[in-house]
């Protein structure tokens, strides 16, 4: 079996559950998809029961999980966000660990706490922009020093960090110099995520037309293959879209094949940017919403993509982004549109 | 084991169990047990048959329904199919139910 093919039988053994265990976080970003953060985190047995619930499912279906801890801001319980990371770092259905945070409440002593798990193999922390005006007009003013600030201990730490940049109309002519900063950080990899416009405010203010999209993904490109000769950045362009720039690149969303979203209060989404509710996993248990949620099985039928997205030639490394074409069109089965195929 | 059951009996699908017909790595039919994961492949037959368990027919409607579907020889099919229902009651996949 060669490379991409043990990639890919590894990725159909694998599941992702991206799990909001919290709504608190301290900031309220421009672009959040959150609408509320008031509420309090489930009691504690309820979350180690949803814990269960997750690693008892992998153990039926026989795959290995992959879980991202986030919020919220999963930093602002830090007691129980490492007992999570405990829990899952001592399960055989585990193998990876991930924590998704804004960065601005690390210091060492989290660090050194989070260094003990040798599954916690990636702290993402969000930048929006390389410098303190750019981030701080989305994620409020002393955060992109705090942020940068949380990259350098979790750096000191020797843990492996990545940034997410989320793309929009406020940021992009900054994507270029974000990736300059992540190699100056020294960073482990940074990803670029175009914004999901989920309210008409946002797709007026945030969202980028797909001619400019297309522009702003070229130059990336070109400053990956710069990049990524002389330092050890890597810059992940496995999403949708990505292959119509080069086809070795970009990927089929995994959304309802291999992946899952737990809100704070157990909601299940097929994703964080699409907002469909599909149970909750603490009455309805996972199987119930993975095997009959009509919406997930729509989704893992390709055919029914409609628009460009329908037959099109790079369907099977695209298919477009399925909460983009929700959130602009109404149709989660529709074409991407951001797509700039003519 | 041969469970007794009247011809005039009323099953469904129970509750734990959900059927799905669709296209997906290559497999059409599926029976998803909700409760524990288990996942059973059917066949078409096996599908058309326990989709006919709506808890309003009968057994024995149903069984006239599957042989006029199917048109095979009369008796084998119908000890076949009696032979399925009592497997499918005795796993619980059908229930008593419905009038």
């Amino acid at each position: 079996m060669n490379k991409n093919e043990q990639n890919s039988q590894n990725a159909k053994d694998e599941f992702y559950f991206q799990w909001h265990f919290l709504e608190q976080c301290n900031l309220r970003c421009v672009h959040c998809y959150q609408e509320q953060y008031g509420s309090h985190e489930l009691p504690r047995e309820k979350i180690f029961v949803i814990a269960k619930i997750m690693e008892n499912t992998l153990r039926k279906w026989n795959k290995i999980g992959r879980v991202s801890l986030t919020g919220g801001e999963p930093f602002m319980q830090k007691d129980l966000l490492v007992d999570l990371v405990d829990y899952f770092n001592r399960s055989d259905q585990f193998a990876r660990i991930g924590i998704l945070t804004n960065g601005t409440l690390i210091d060492d002593t989290i660090a050194l706490r989070l260094k003990s798990f040798n599954k916690l193999h990636e702290i993402q922390v969000s930048i929006d922009g390389s410098t303190a005006d750019i981030h701080d007009r989305i994620r409020g003013q002393g955060n992109f020093l705090k942020a940068i600030e949380g990259i350098k201990i979790l750096k000191k730490h020797k843990l492996f960090v990545s940034i997410m940049f989320t793309l929009h109309k406020l940021n992009q002519n900054d994507v270029l110099d974000v990736i300059d900063l992540a190699e100056k950080l020294n960073v482990d990899a940074i990803t670029i995520e175009r914004v999901t416009p989920i309210s008409t405010d946002d797709l007026t203010n945030l969202y980028i037309q797909p001619a400019e999209l297309h522009r702003i993904y070229n130059d990336i490109y070109m400053r990956k293959q710069e990049i990524e000769q002389r330092s050890g950045l890597k810059i992940r362009v496995s999403r949708p879209l990505w292959t119509l720039i080069d086809e070795k690149i970009g990927g089929f969303c995994p959304v309802g094949f291999t992946s899952l979203c737990i809100l704070h209060d157990g909601s299940v989404l097929p994703c964080r940017r699409l907002e469909i509710p599909l149970g909750n996993i603490l009455t309805d248990g996972l199987y119930k919403i993975w095997y009959t949620s009509d919406v997930l099985w729509k989704i893992r039928n390709k055919k029914l993509l409609t628009g460009k997205c329908n037959g099109c030639t790079y369907l099977q490394n695209c298919g477009g982004c399925r909460s983009v074409a929700y959130h602009v069109n109404g149709d989660y089965m529709g074409e991407d549109p951001q797509c700039w195929r003519k | 084991m041969n469970r007794g059951y009247l011809m005039d009996k009323i099953y469904s699908l129970s509750t734990s169990y959900s059927l799905f017909k669709g296209e997906f790595n290559e497999n059409k039919y599926f029976l998803f047990n909700i409760e524990d994961g288990t996942i059973y492949r059917l066949n078409e037959v096996s599908y058309d048959i326990l989709s006919l368990f709506d808890g309003i027919r009968n057994v024995e409607k149903i069984i006239e329904l599957f042989i006029a579907l199917y048109q095979g020889e009369q008796d084998k099919m119908m000890a076949d199919l009696k032979k399925l229902i009592d497997i499918w009651l005795d796993k619980k996949i059908l229930v008593s139910g419905g009038e």
